[in-house]
């Protein structure tokens, strides 16, 4: 036990430390950094002021839109978004936009209550959150305007023209309701998936490269002076195991720290333990497979293909994760959450989206224990006879031949 | 004291070690002797706990090996690596650590050892800008920080310069003298004669010679001579008596095959002798005249 210990100690400090395992912290957050960010800033609209040349040849709605500009859209300081500076006519304004003292030109042409046309202009019209903005300040002004000609009174107006909008909740099995967000609903499941299969992936590489180093460095014969090749395995792998641990909990607290900004439940936290069984029982699976391969090949580039094809299965689920979470009913999505290697990503996508049946919780959870059993029995008989086996490679016969000694 | 009784390692249809007994005592320096290939590592490998025999049994100071015994072995593998990019103090440590060495004592131990071997300002040094030869000394200090009452040492001196044989030499002495049990695994016949009180020579997975090093060669004295000659000997009919031979400057050494009268005779009617004797033959003669009689 001691020694598992140690060992366990040992793999986790000496891989925490390294500068691959700081890489493949940070690269999971910055791959969905790449995909969430920009979807950040265009939620936003940006957090800069933006200087609109305004030609305005409707002199009648002058004041109000500048007023309704002004009172509905802020930055998050609470100074105005855009600031209007008249022009007498666009050739005027347009040098001001080349040289960038202005980014927008609006022109409202003379008429537009009943042309209802306006034109905008700018150097790249890819900040649709501005055209946007400008667009619905426009149409406000001259939508009041109108109403107000009509002779209702300038509050009447701002009734009959407010616009109705619909919340969405999720209600849970006790009745509770949770206010919904509808991406938010597809990005958690997702986010966890993701979390799982990068953690298991990341630590089940790690863990390969752990073992075929001791193995082709030789430490492996002054280890197993001292320990059981049973006690180096179980140390090896549940110090990785650790290790994931805590990119989970890192992650974890990145997702609530994220969830906080954006006032949304990312995390559910009842869901928590049984999350972190899946992660486990996913993870020692796949751990038991990897530390195999560590004995089986003597370089990354020999174990590479094989690594793929394990690595294939388990991204089925989140390959079709899209799919399996709007059909998490569905009998595909049903089966694939007993087929042991995807198991726990498939429940992790469906206990996320709520779709799974607690009979089908327990008896997923039992078929991984038993799984996982399995898994580390057969591994624990290849690696014992595999570790010692310099420059041959083992054959299936020969694998199969220690599998049953 | 470690004792092998009859142990056997087959591998498929190899038999890497056949039957081999030894008795090891306490305070014993024993050569481990074979060509390539003869089961010196899988012999050791099987002392030392990493694979098991197939038949036969190891026993310490008269029970069955256990696990637990072997916190008192230590072995300097004779195919080395460490972990290249930890660093050397944190390397001992976890390896101290592995051997049950208490949290205390373990860092006085490792830079005591640190400090014989001048790697004091080293410590914090990662292996790996270590040059080859401190390596071999970081592995030897792996095999001897936990303070082992038994040590097998497989190839300890290749790759290593002329001073660091020495002090590895007065270590290995200072730890006989504490009653430490070694065991070496070598090709290298001189560094053997020098240390080794017994020495066990395997070929094929079976034991040749075993004993004291002082017995095995009196048991080989008589048959190995020197002529001292004139004339010329260089005749295929010598290999019919000296199988192994080596003539240099009108002097004929090596093992008889057949006894010292019948070759006597030959030799007298071939040169004229100048002096005749038989010596006590070299570890290296002993080695290559069992190797080939019994292939």
């Amino acid at each position: 036990m001691n020694s598992i210990l140690n060992i366990l100690k040992w793999e986790f400090m000496v891989r925490f430390r390294s500068k691959i395992f700081l890489i493949s912290l940070l690269m999971p957050l910055f791959i969905l950094g790449i995909s969430i960010i920009p979807a950040m800033f265009i939620d936003e609209g940006g957090e800069t002021e933006i200087k609109v040349g305004l030609i305005n040849n409707e002199k009648s709605i002058d004041a109000e839109l500048k007023a309704h500009m002004l009172e509905s859209y802020h930055l998050s300081n609470n100074e105005p978004k855009y600031w209007f500076f008249d022009y007498p006519s666009f050739a005027e304004a347009e040098p001001d936009l080349q040289d960038k003292t202005l980014d927008a030109i609006v022109v409202i042409p003379a008429g537009i209550l009943d042309s209802a046309k306006a034109s905008f202009y700018a150097r790249s019209l890819s900040n649709f959150i501005v055209i946007d903005d400008l667009h619905d300040g426009v149409a406000h002004t001259v939508m009041m305007k109108r109403l107000t000609n009509q002779g209702l009174e300038i509050h009447v107006a701002e009734r009959a023209s407010k616009s109705v909008r619909m919340e969405t909740f999720e209600v849970s099995e006790e009745g509770d309701l949770t206010k919904g967000n509808e991406l938010m609903i597809f990005l958690g499941p997702f986010f966890f998936l993701f979390l799982l299969v990068m953690a298991v992936f990341i630590n089940g590489q790690l863990l390969l490269r752990s073992v075929m180093e001791e193995r082709t460095n030789r430490m492996v014969e002054i280890l197993l002076s001292t320990v059981s090749s049973r006690e180096l395995m179980t140390g090896k792998i549940l110090g990785l195991g650790m290790l994931g641990m805590v990119q989970i909990l890192f992650y974890l607290s990145m997702g609530i720290g994220f969830g906080l900004y954006k006032g949304i439940d990312i995390i559910k936290f009842d869901e928590m333990p049984l999350l972190f069984i899946y992660f486990f029982s996913g993870y020692f699976f796949f751990a038991a497979i990897y530390a195999t391969l560590g004995t089986l090949f003597d370089n990354e580039q020999d174990a590479q293909q094989t690594m793929g094809i394990v690595s294939i299965i388990a991204m089925v689920p989140l390959m079709g994760s899209f799919y399996f979470m709007s059909n998490p009913t569905a009998l595909i999505t049903r089966i694939l959450s007993f087929v042991p290697p995807m198991t726990p990503f498939m429940m992790i996508l469906r206990i996320s989206s709520d779709a799974a049946e607690p009979w089908e919780i327990i008896a997923t959870i039992l078929l991984m224990i038993l799984s996982v059993w399995g898994m580390m029995v057969l591994a624990g008989k290849i690696f014992r006879t595999a570790l010692l086996m310099y420059g041959k490679r083992a054959t299936l016969p020969e694998i199969w031949r220690w599998i049953r000694a | 004291m470690i004792q092998l009784n009859y142990i056997s390692k087959f591998f498929e249809e190899v038999t890497a070690v056949d039957s081999v007994s030894l008795n090891i005592e306490k305070g014993d320096i024993y050569g481990l002797l074979g060509p390539n290939g003869a089961g010196k590592t899988t012999t050791i490998r099987m002392m030392m706990g990493i694979i098991e025999p197939d038949a036969g049994e190891i026993m310490c100071n008269g029970n069955l090996i256990r696990q637990d015994d072997r916190l008192n072995f230590g072995y300097l593998p004779e195919e080395r690596g460490l972990y290249q990019k930890q660093k050397l103090k944190e390397t001992l440590q976890y390896f101290g650590r592995l051997r049950s060495l208490s949290e205390k004592g373990l860092n006085s131990e490792i830079d005591m050892w640190l400090e014989r071997f001048n790697f004091s300002n080293s410590a914090n040094r990662k292996i790996e800008e270590l040059s080859k030869g401190n390596q071999q000394k970081v592995q030897f200090i792996l095999a001897l920080l936990h303070k082992p009452k038994f040590i097998v040492l497989d190839e300890p001196f290749t790759g290593l310069d002329p001073l660091n044989q020495v002090l590895l030499k007065d270590i290995i002495q200072e730890k006989r003298e504490e009653g430490v049990t070694f065991i070496f695994s070598t090709h290298q016949m001189e560094q053997v004669e020098r240390l080794c009180t017994n020495i066990c020579l395997i070929n094929k997975g079976k034991v040749l010679i075993d004993g004291p090093l002082s017995d095995v060669k009196e048991k080989h004295r008589k048959n190995a001579v020197t002529v001292r000659y004139e004339g010329d000997l260089s005749t295929s009919e010598l290999a019919r008596f000296i199988p192994d031979h080596q003539i240099e400057n009108g002097e004929l050494t090596g093992v008889l095959k057949s006894s010292p009268e019948e070759f006597l005779e030959w030799v007298n009617k071939q040169v004229d002798i100048l002096s005749f004797a038989q010596s006590t033959p070299s570890l290296e003669q002993i080695f290559i005249e069992e190797v080939r009689a019994a292939s």
